[in-house]
């Protein structure tokens, strides 16, 4: 009975896990568009950008990647590193696809919370 | 490589834990269920083990899923013996009155060298020293031999057994067996009879066997009266 009862709160305890992962990860993507979104408004507005990348640049390296790295595959958080490292680069040598670059960085974001989501395409 | 290290001696930990929880059983013969979650265990330590990219968490929570699972179904084919044989499948007699039972044999894709092996495996070499054998659920054989074959001991020196087949187990944990029942032309009726006539009801007994000469011996469960 003793094993029964660990095991229901091993369960109870994989599923909060599950629950509060797939919190985290909305809430640090929802900090992550802000960023994002800052870069962009500074970029179409032709206002200097570099102090918005630098904040994104910082938050994705101390914050969100750090706490996704727990229970996120490390491909996919590399993948978008190398996306955020590539924002300054582009700003700075006036490329057109900025905007472009930004979109598939929160593409990227999203699809990192939709496979957390437990959806039916996902689980068959 | 000191990563790998840290997780190697963090996965023995989980999968000694994991053994543990899931209980002795684990570590004898194991029933279909548990030899998939042996397998499967060991493969998703190896992975988690091996390839740093992927969080170490990822590794630990299917571990402890199937762990839980295996317990949480174990508790479950304790308390019902539907769900037992759902999962770990049903003992089956391939040798009844020294008779192969060929049909039995085939079902369980049995070859008779299978057969002859896992007697020999019992210091049994002649097949026809065998009363009864059954095939069970962890795949092994278990034989009886035929009373001239038996070692000799006080009781069957002081009086000669005939050959007959072992006591079944007609009601397992308030469950009445039919399959039992019928091989002992019993029916229902006669073994709740022969319960009345010792004033218990079926849900009492927590093991009735009942031998070819038509013998019951019954174990009540330990909240009911005394044993018969």
């Amino acid at each position: 009975m003793k094993r029964l009862v660990l095991c229901i709160v091993i369960i109870a305890a994989i599923v909060a896990a599950g629950v509060w992962s797939c919190e985290e990860v909305l809430i640090k993507n929802r900090k992550l568009y802000g960023f994002i979104r800052e870069v962009e408004a500074d970029f179409s507005q032709g206002m200097p950008a570099e102090e918005s990348i630098s904040a994104l640049e910082n938050y994705f390296e101390e914050d969100y990647r750090p706490a996704l790295a727990v229970f996120i595959n490390d491909e996919k958080l590399y993948e978008m590193s190398e996306a955020v490292s590539r924002l300054r680069p582009m700003y700075e040598s006036g490329c057109d696809e900025f905007s472009a670059e930004c979109a598939a960085l929160e593409a990227r974001a999203d699809s990192i919370y939709r496979g957390e989501l437990p959806g039916v395409g996902r689980i068959f | 490589m000191l990563t790998v290290f840290i997780r190697g001696v963090f996965l023995y930990v989980l999968v000694i834990f994991s053994v543990r929880l899931m209980g002795k059983r684990q570590l004898g013969e194991l029933t279909p269920s548990e030899l998939v979650i042996t397998i499967l265990i060991s493969n998703i330590a190896t992975l988690a083990m091996e390839d740093v990219s992927v969080p170490l968490l990822t590794g630990t929570v299917p571990i402890l899923t199937l762990v839980s699972l295996d317990v949480a179904a174990g508790y479950l084919s304790l308390r019902s013996r539907r769900f037992r044989h759902l999962i770990s499948g049903r003992p089956k007699i391939v040798i009844s009155d020294g008779r192969i039972d060929q049909k039995t044999l085939r079902e369980l894709r049995y070859t008779v060298d299978d057969l002859m092996s896992a007697l020999r495996s019992q210091q049994i070499f002649d097949i026809s020293e065998v009363q009864y054998a059954v095939v069970e659920t962890t795949g092994a054989v278990s034989a009886y031999l035929k009373p001239e074959n038996r070692p000799l001991t006080p009781s069957s020196a002081a009086s000669p057994e005939e050959a007959s087949d072992p006591p079944q187990v007609i009601i397992s944990d308030g469950d009445y067996i039919l399959s039992a029942g019928v091989r002992l032309n019993l029916n229902e009726k006669d073994v709740l009879k022969e319960l009345k006539r010792k004033h218990l009801e079926i849900g009492e007994v927590f093991l009735c066997t009942v031998d070819a000469g038509g013998s019951f011996r019954i174990i009540k469960k330990e909240n009911a009266k005394e044993e018969r």
